[in-house]
């Protein structure tokens, strides 16, 4: 069709005016000789078939076109004449089809651009009211098409008797179900015609509005064709999933089928090259390579040249091969147009193709393929997101080649500026495609690098090679993949969500699981459960994990819960030790103190590891190296801690406790705790016959009050609670004092605490440092042993802990504790008290009968160890364990009766002060003058502190050696308390903490 | 089931012409239906084979299973019948007023060969461009 789109539209004007005019000239006719006007218009019409015909340049054409016309004036007359009034309408509009629908037909014969003017033709048909009407008749479902096939029929059965039933059509349209449209003026036409069809169904027939007519012509929106060019994926055969370019569509038979460009599959050596049958061993995709092919297989290569093209192929064994690549007949059918992003690796392998293609053209001087293998034609067939700031490119339309920048994305639709326009244009996503410069800074939005960034390096075609600033390494990144570095800030903020030693697991395998073991910008290590460190961006990080519930057994099939100190058995990793960080269905993360790379994480499978020793508090006490901040640690410590008591490992004090609901829907009811977890309580309610589950902070023992008020007088437990709420450090003590049960009195006083928790997180590191205080005494406990012998901080000071007695722990301690806990915990100074006397107290009642001996050698961590050993079987019934735990639970009884005595003046005293943090009975080493702790002096050196003295009044400054805790009088033992404290740095963290005893 | 032998009867009703009444109904319904590439007539192969396409004789269908297979196709996206396409709007929406009533695609998923349109474009045949077969080329 050889016309001009300009030419085109003028008579497309044209012919709509004509449209418009219809109805009033057809009234004119009525009274006007219109003769002349058709002349006019004859004339007009044969200006345009001149021109028309002038250009297309076909004789034959012509005299049909002009026979045509000849034909057309005389239906037109005929119709003028003999037509009645209702129809004159229907009769222009069919008059204007022939005169101008016939010329169309010729025009669109070979016709390349009928885009814009067919829209503009159909609109010139739209249902009029003298139009037939459409009626909506319903029918049997997926019988439609039969449905008008019939009626067809019977029209044609009526009409041949006579007959006129007066249906002029009947629509199934696709997209529509259990109906039809029939097509008549009247409605009684219709239901004479579909009477005693009984594929029909004669009630309910609606007239169709006249604005919904077109709608029931609706085509429904068919899958992109295949078209020459287009990149498509293989679905089956020997190349499924390969990438490749339609070369040639063949039409006509079925769907069709394509010839596609392929990067060949073949192994010359072997006797049936494209034999498909064996997906799994297919060779590699590789160009085709004609020496090889030659040299391996003993079969010619072919040269071709197509006679229509010019092309040059190659042709072996039956196949033919062009610039490399496989030209293959393929049918649509296994196709998939909806393409995947391609792999950067299939992209190199058309580059190369089309380096060759382009040096067959150059070199050899052959024509240029007929279809190009326009990569970035790739981009058109792929969903881009374009951000604000993107450079891209136009690929299509009248701006092809320009290079602009997004300016901002509405839906489809991308608003571009650029330099040589003098406004945005607003342009669809599809005429686009990013276009980067070596030097821009990107980030990668999706795909396998997701999350990097780096700047452009190289540039080729649609392979972009960034330099990670970060990881120093080059990727290789397609540029629809890639954002402008500018929005960066409007990516999600990758490294806020997750922490060191969080749990996680990937998004692309739930199933798989790991820990962070560091973290950068926009991704994370973690290590695995194969034990392999492994870069994730954080897209990929579905989310962290908690691993509470998930309790792996170890060899002799002990729950293995996070905080215990477990031992490799078996494995790569045999003889290792180390705290469990988390447990991943049945592997465990523990932190071995010998394993320096990955934050000392290793992985091993539960199986192969033994639980060691009882249960013990402390989980928390090796995340030094981590900073984690856990600050739920303490109650962990606490079920683990009390469950020493005797009543056998991991068991929660609480249970079988009657206890009452603090909090949430059950608030105020009481009960029985009849199971509890780390951080919920099973509640058997005492009202209703029901278990509800709690959690463990709105659950009190029945028989405590809330709040540190109500301890004061009790018994040493409480104490200890609050001491341990003073400083988390101090929970292990519970372990030992566990014994003593005093659970709900902690446990009242915990709560409060986790406030200072909170706040005290950063101290965790000083965790470690103090690590030895609980070697001291933590010889009963085996978790305390792992503590010091995780953190090496303890090594050097080790020595200077010389022999320790277990009481001197305490007491030392809690100077120490003192002096950085005190800016944070004034409120808590009563609870104080109560601590004060019985802490040695228990001490000593508890670890006088057995332990002892032994253990106060064992500050080392070996002798530690040994010491531990015939704990260590973590069954809680070793004789020895039981040993260690029965005198022990004793002594609460004697240890209440220690705290009043301890505690009044203190409490006296303390009320007094008030700024007091912690306290502790002393004595003068010198001249045996008793007194208590007042406040600890860091600055000085050595430390100093400010006692009270109890007797006469008043304070004065004692270096830390000259004290001795004094033990409640009932306890025959002393405790010495020496011990070294420094405070380094605002923060208050405590580097080093020696006590002896 | 044709009714197409029935030309001398038809004189006799008013309004309608000779070839109004000369329908070509399909004998079949089911996915043995093809549409002309040209016109979009939708027949069966066999009378298609038979008669070739009343529309579009040029294309020489008849006897020509090949041929048929080039110049129809099976991609159909739903039909029309019309009994009298001069008054049907249908029958204009779809540019068939001056076809034979008949079956017709409201859409196919096709288009004619490119090495027949140029033959038929050669010999100056216009191609009996309809709704249907039209947006098909533009589809293309």
């Amino acid at each position: 069709m050889g016309r001009g789109g300009a030419k085109r539209r003028d008579e497309d004007e044209e012919e709509e005016e004509d449209e418009d005019e219809n109805p009033h000239r057809k009234r004119m006719r009525m009274f006007v000789d219109d003769e002349a006007e058709e002349d006019d218009e004859e004339d007009d019409d044969d200006d345009d078939d001149g021109d028309l015909h002038d250009l297309i340049d076909d004789e034959e054409v012509e005299a049909e076109a002009a026979q045509d016309e000849v034909d057309k004036s005389a239906r037109q007359q005929r119709m003028r004449q003999g037509d009645l009034l209702q129809r004159d309408a229907e009769d222009i509009q069919e008059y204007v089809e022939r005169r101008y629908g016939g010329q169309r037909e010729v025009r669109e014969v070979g016709s390349g651009d009928e885009l814009q003017t067919t829209g503009i033709e159909q609109e010139s048909l739209q249902p009029t009211a003298q139009d037939a009407k459409l009626f909506y008749v319903k029918c049997r479902i997926g019988r439609e098409r039969e449905a008008v096939i019939r009626l067809l029929q019977k029209h044609s059965n009526f009409l041949k008797k006579g007959q006129n039933i007066g249906i002029t059509a009947a629509v199934a349209p696709a997209h529509i179900k259990g109906a039809i449209y029939v097509e008549a003026y009247k409605a009684e036409s219709v239901k004479n015609a579909i009477r005693g069809l009984n594929v029909m169904i004669e009630k309910d027939m609606q007239l169709v509005p006249l604005n919904e007519m077109t709608e029931a012509m609706h085509v429904a929106t068919t899958k992109e064709k295949t078209k020459v060019g287009d990149w498509v994926r293989v679905n089956r055969g020997l190349y499924t999933g390969d990438l490749g370019q339609v070369y040639e569509v063949h039409e006509g038979r079925g769907d069709g089928s394509v010839t596609l460009r392929l990067i060949p599959r073949i192994n010359y050596a072997s006797s049936k090259p494209f034999n498909d049958e064996n997906l799994k061993s297919r060779p590699p995709q590789k160009l085709f390579d004609r020496q090889e092919a030659e040299r391996l297989s003993e079969t010619y290569v072919e040269e071709k040249t197509d006679t229509y093209t010019g092309e040059r192929s190659e042709v072996w064994k039956g196949q033919t091969f062009a610039s490399g690549m496989l030209y293959k007949r393929i049918s649509v059918r296994q196709l998939d147009t909806d393409m995947q992003e391609p792999q950067i690796e299939e992209l190199e392998l058309f580059q190369a193709a089309e380096q060759r293609m382009r040096t067959e053209v150059e070199e050899l001087e052959a024509e240029a393929p007929a279809v190009p293998l326009n990569l970035s034609s790739i981009a058109r067939q792929r969903k881009i997101s374009f951000f604000p700031g993107d450079s891209v490119l136009f690929i299509r339309g009248d701006l092809k080649g320009l290079r602009g920048v997004v300016k901002s994305v509405e839906g489809e639709y991308v608003v571009v500026t650029a330099k040589e326009l003098p406004e945005p244009v607003t342009c669809e996503k599809r005429d686009l495609t990013k276009s980067f410069k070596i030097g821009d800074t990107l980030k990668v939005n999706s795909g396998r690098y997701a999350g990097d960034s780096g700047t452009v390096v190289k540039v080729e075609g649609e392979i972009i090679v960034l330099f990670n600033d970060v990881s120093k390494e080059e990727l290789k990144v397609l540029a629809s993949n890639l954002t402008s570095d500018a929005d960066l800030s409007a990516a999600p903020a990758g490294h806020n969500l997750y922490q060191l030693f969080d749990l996680v697991s990937l998004n692309t395998d739930v199933r798989s699981k790991g820990v962070v073991v560091k973290v950068s910008r926009d991704s994370v290590t973690m290590l695995d459960t194969n034990g392999n460190a492994v870069v994730k961006p954080v897209q990929e990080i579905r989310g962290r994990l908690n691993d509470r519930g998930n309790r792996p057994g170890d060899k002799s099939r002990h729950p293995i819960s996070v905080g215990d100190t477990v031992k490799v058995i078996e494995g790569p990793h045999t003889n290792r030790h180390g705290v469990v960080k988390h447990t991943a269905d049945n592997f465990i993360f523990f932190q071995a103190p010998d394993e320096t790379r990955n934050c000392g994480l290793l992985v091993a499978p539960a199986r192969s590891c033994v639980v060691q020793g009882q249960k013990r508090g402390p989980s928390f006490g090796g995340f030094g190296g981590g900073g984690v901040p856990q600050f739920k640690a303490p109650q962990k410590s606490f079920g683990g801690g009390f469950g020493g008591g005797g009543r056998g490992r991991g068991r929660d004090p609480i249970i079988r406790k009657e206890v009452k609901i603090k909090a949430g829907s059950y608030k105020g009811y009481a009960g029985r705790a009849v199971d509890a977890s780390n951080d919920k309580i099973r509640v058997e309610l005492e009202g209703i016959c029901k278990v509800v589950t709690v959690p463990r902070e709105a659950v009190i023992p029945k028989d405590a009050s809330v709040g540190s008020g109500g301890f004061s007088g009790g018994f040493g437990g409480q104490g200890f609670g609050a001491a341990r709420g003073l400083s988390g450090n101090r929970t292990p003590m519970h372990d030992s004092y566990g014994s003593r049960t005093p659970m709900r009195d902690s446990f009242g006083s915990r709560t409060p605490m986790h406030d200072s928790f909170g706040s005290r997180t950063p101290m965790h590191d000083s965790f470690g440092s103090r690590t030895p205080l609980h070697d001291g005494f933590g010889s009963r406990t085996p978790l305390h042993d792992s503590f010091g012998s995780r953190t090496p901080l303890h090594e050097p000071r080790r020595d200077q802990f010389g022999p320790r007695t277990p009481m001197g722990d305490s007491g030392s301690r809690t100077p120490l504790h003192n002096s950085f806990v005190n800016p944070s915990h004034e409120p808590r100074t009563p609870l104080t008290d109560g601590w004060r006397p019985t802490t040695p107290a228990h001490n000593s009642s508890a670890f006088d009968p057995n332990t002892r001996g032994p253990t106060t050698p064992g500050l080392d961590d070996y002798a530690y160890r040994e010491a531990r050993t015939p704990i260590t079987p973590g069954d809680p019934g070793t004789p020895a364990f039981l040993d260690a735990r029965s005198p022990a639970t004793p002594m609460m009884g004697p240890s209440t009766p220690y705290d009043p005595q301890g505690d009044s003046p203190a409490e006296e005293e303390d009320s007094g002060i008030g700024e007091a943090k912690a306290i502790v009975n002393v004595e003068i080493e010198q001249d045996g003058k008793r007194a208590y702790v007042k406040e600890l002096i860091a600055d000085s050196e050595p430390p100093k502190y400010i006692v009270h003295f109890v007797e006469e009044g008043g304070t004065a400054e004692v270096a830390f050696s000259d004290l001795k805790p004094i033990a409640p009088e009932k306890n025959d033992r002393v405790c010495l308390l020496r011990g070294e404290a420094s405070l380094v740095g605002e923060a208050g963290t405590i580097i080093g903490v020696e006590r002896d005893d | 089931m044709v009714a197409r032998d029935q030309e001398n009867e038809n004189e006799t009703q008013e309004g309608f012409e000779p070839e109004d009444i000369d329908m070509i109904v399909p004998t079949d319904w089911s996915s043995k239906i093809r549409g002309c590439l040209s016109c979009s007539l939708v027949k069966t192969v066999n009378q298609f084979a038979t008669n070739g396409c009343e529309n579009c004789p040029f294309l020489n269908m008849q006897g020509d299973k090949e041929r048929i297979m080039d110049c129809t196709s099976n991609s159909i996206l739903g039909i029309y019948t019309t009994m009298n396409p001069r008054t049907s709007w249908v029958a204009k929406w779809q540019r068939t007023v001056k076809l034979r009533p008949g079956c017709y695609a409201i859409a196919i998923d096709a288009t004619l060969p490119e090495g027949i349109e140029e033959e038929l474009s050669e010999q100056g045949i216009r191609i009996k461009r309809t709704r249907a077969t039209a947006e098909a080329t533009l589809r293309k």
